[in-house]
């Protein structure tokens, strides 16, 4: 059966390609992030499985998963040098082109006869396929099928249906707004590292599948190869062939140029990059993910016993005085557009009705602990204060001077009212049992169980509910999201 | 909760940012020395493998030699008529050559992937892969076309047992072993974890 290559299936190959090298490169950044892999929930350093660092962490020495980071080369990651906010937009903005592209492709599969490209309708394709294996281990080319040949059939199938789609549940389940609503999305991939630790499998399998491709391609005739995916020609002339050939090489030519243009613009210039790419995202973030809620049910049994702390504490002489005291002194401010300001000392908050909860912080560099919080609802606190009509955003104040990164302010962030009035929104001042302590946010922390957790800030100051946030900071919603290009909503 | 303890209640002072035990280090000469070793080693147990293997279902030693040769010569190496002098000496000389060549590459992309260190089961695993992709892209890329004539001419069992299986049993997972013994580049084995840390100097501000 000749079933040529209609210029739908050409056009969504070419656009896969650049698609698909946009989302391996990001995916680098991506995992520069954390670059360790592993099979269980609690990130135990020295429990990956495999690791892409030249470094390890002290054992002498107080660390935190930041100063895990590795920047790779900008040659290898989209944008490269140590930019995940950047690298998660690209990745995104590809995805978003991926599944559109693939959505194209299965569509003109199946409103046509293409479809028998890739889907086996006899269980003789087995036998034959390893008749056709072993043709190719004899350096032989196996007879054309219909019009695969039925190893090249069951391959591009397990690719397309089932590669692909594997790609996209194991995303989907690394997101905290996705895993926390639907729990038993990461489950079925053993949680949510070997859900990551199977993303990036499946990233290695697409890698290793172009290289089979390609191969394979030469085996069976480059030239004819190119003119059939390029021209739609399936019995080419010299002329074709050379035609098939240049208009091969511009776009190679023109694939290389956009990587080195996004490559170049993100390092230049970061902010029009996360503008531009923001502008495309988080209206889809806001409309498809922000309304899940978290309804995590973790057990005591799987809390983990060392989890990673992230950020150094602060130490200016302000935090150090109340921390020396025991935060007996402290006052928690709750201002800004409300119509009855508040001012709690800690013991007053705990006085507040109190929630327990059992969670998974899932922080945006890729690793994840379990531990249980109790705290104050974050909805209680806003019955008391009574936000005006005007209010959209709650703004946190923190005592944290990032004194690591001095000259970059103090650390902030704001979050959508919506999410305050969510479930399991808390302000914790309990960590498994014990006092907040200190590495993890004392003497009041956030959880915001459907966000990343560079949204769940520690060491909180005050609360101010605001009706804009392009005044604060660079204007663009938290210290990361000016200073890092994270984007100022995290459910994914 | 020790593990909790130890982490909330941490005394000890800050490491530098960004700072950690440097694992393994690119040396360009260490990589290429070791790369060629990698490859002598790997390259021999191959070469003994294929001769094994042909004089064992062929009774025919020389034709490993013959294949290597008939990549650079063509076809007519594998002609009875070759010398099989010339044939010993060109395809030793051919296959040395090689091997070492993706000896060197092996140790490269190790490094570049930060995977000098890596455990030696993976290690073991990466041998065996790249042997394979050795395989698939000089037997079924390259050499269609640069010998196209010798498509066809070869059985099953000389492709598997020479081809194939050589390549993943023998040539992949000694370059993986003499990694795992020699272990260039890799400062530390940080899968190792009980071992206690080399003095640190911390930044003064720190």
């Amino acid at each position: 059966m000749d079933l040529g290559f209609p210029l739908g299936i050409r056009l969504t190959h070419a656009f896969n390609l650049v698609f698909l090298t946009l989302l391996i490169r990001s995916g680098i950044e991506i995992l520069g992030g954390h670059p360790m892999l592993y099979f269980n929930e609690h990130c135990r350093p020295g429990s990956e499985w495999i690791r892409f660092t030249s470094k390890r962490m002290f054992r002498n020495l107080r660390w935190t998963a930041e100063d895990e980071k590795q920047p790779y080369t900008p040659w290898v990651a989209l944008p490269g040098r140590d930019n995940l906010g950047l690298g998660r937009f690209w990745h995104f903005v590809a995805v978003i082109g991926w599944v559109f592209t693939g959505l194209i492709y299965v569509l003109v599969l199946f409103t046509g006869e293409q479809w028998r490209r890739l889907v086996p309708t006899s269980p003789s394709v087995f036998p034959e396929a390893w008749m056709a294996a072993v043709a190719y281990l004899r350096f032989d080319v196996p007879p054309a099928g219909h019009p695969y040949n039925a190893l090249q059939q069951l391959t591009y199938f397990a690719v397309v249906f089932v590669l692909t789609p594997l790609q996209i549940a194991t995303g989907l389940a690394m997101s905290p707004a996705v895993s926390g609503r639907f729990t038993w999305i990461p489950r079925l991939f053993g949680g949510r590292q070997a859900a990551r630790s199977l993303h990036f499998i499946g990233l290695v399998a697409f890698v290793g599948f172009v290289i089979h491709h390609v191969a394979l391609v030469v085996a069976h005739g480059l030239l004819d190869g190119l003119a059939a995916i390029v021209l739609g020609v399936e019995a080419p002339t010299p002329e074709q062939r050379a035609i098939a050939v240049a208009i091969a090489l511009v776009f190679l030519v023109a694939l290389i140029a956009l990587h080195v243009w996004a490559t170049r613009r993100s390092l230049q210039e970061p902010r029009a990059v996360q503008d531009a790419l923001q502008r495309i995202l988080d209206p889809l973030q806001a409309r498809l993910l922000q309304p899940l809620t978290s309804r995590q049910r973790y057990q005591a049994r799987d809390i983990t016993p060392d989890p990673r702390p992230n950020g150094r504490p602060p130490r200016n002489r302000e935090y150090v005085d109340l921390l020396e005291r025991g935060f007996a002194d402290w006052r928690f401010e709750v201002g800004g557009l409300v119509r009855h300001p508040l001012s709690l000392t800690l013991t007053e908050l705990r006085g507040l009705a109190a929630e327990h909860q059992i969670t998974q912080h899932k922080c945006i560099q890729g690793w994840s602990y379990t531990a249980a919080w109790q705290g104050v609802p974050l909805r209680v606190l806003l019955d008391r204060c009574q936000p005006m009509p005007a209010a959209r955003y709650i703004l946190f104040r923190t005592f944290d001077e990032k004194w690591e990164e001095p000259g970059h302010g103090e650390y902030y962030n704001v979050i959508d009212l919506d999410l305050a009035r969510a479930p399991q929104t808390l302000l914790a001042y309990d960590m498994n049992g014990q006092t907040l302590p200190t590495a993890y946010g004392a003497p009041l922390r956030l959880r915001l169980e459907s966000q990343l957790g560079y949204k769940m800030v520690k060491w909180i100051r005050s609360m101010e509910l605001v009706s804009r946030y392009d005044d604060i900071g660079a204007g663009y919603g938290g210290w990361r999201a000016d200073r890092l290009h994270y984007s100022r909503i995290a459910p994914i | 909760m020790d593990g909790f303890e130890s982490r909330a209640h941490d005394r000890h002072a800050w490491a530098p940012p960004r700072m950690g035990v440097t694992v393994e280090r690119r040396d360009p000469w260490e990589l290429v020395s070791h790369g060629t070793l990698a490859g002598l080693l790997a390259g021999l147990g191959l070469g003994l493998a294929a001769v094994v293997a042909s004089t064992a279902r062929r009774n025919d030693p020389w034709l490993p030699f013959d294949f290597a040769v008939a990549v650079v010569v063509g076809p007519e190496a594998l002609a009875p008529t070759f010398p099989a002098a010339a044939s010993l000496v060109l395809g030793t000389v051919i296959h040395t050559l090689l091997s070492v060549l993706f000896g060197v590459m092996f140790l490269g992309a190790l490094a570049l992937t930060f995977q000098l260190s890596a455990r030696p089961l993976m290690m073991l695993l990466y041998g065996v892969v790249f042997a394979f992709l050795v395989w698939e892209v000089n037997f079924l890329a390259v050499l269609p076309v640069i010998a196209p004539e010798l498509r066809g001419r070869v059985d099953l069992g000389t492709q598997l047992w020479n081809g194939l299986l050589s390549y993943c049993l023998v040539y992949g997972p000694l370059l993986a072993l003499y990694v795992v013994r020699v272990r260039p580049g890799t400062l530390d084995r940080w899968w190792r974890t009980g071992r206690a840390d080399p003095e640190v100097t911390t930044a003064e501000n720190l």
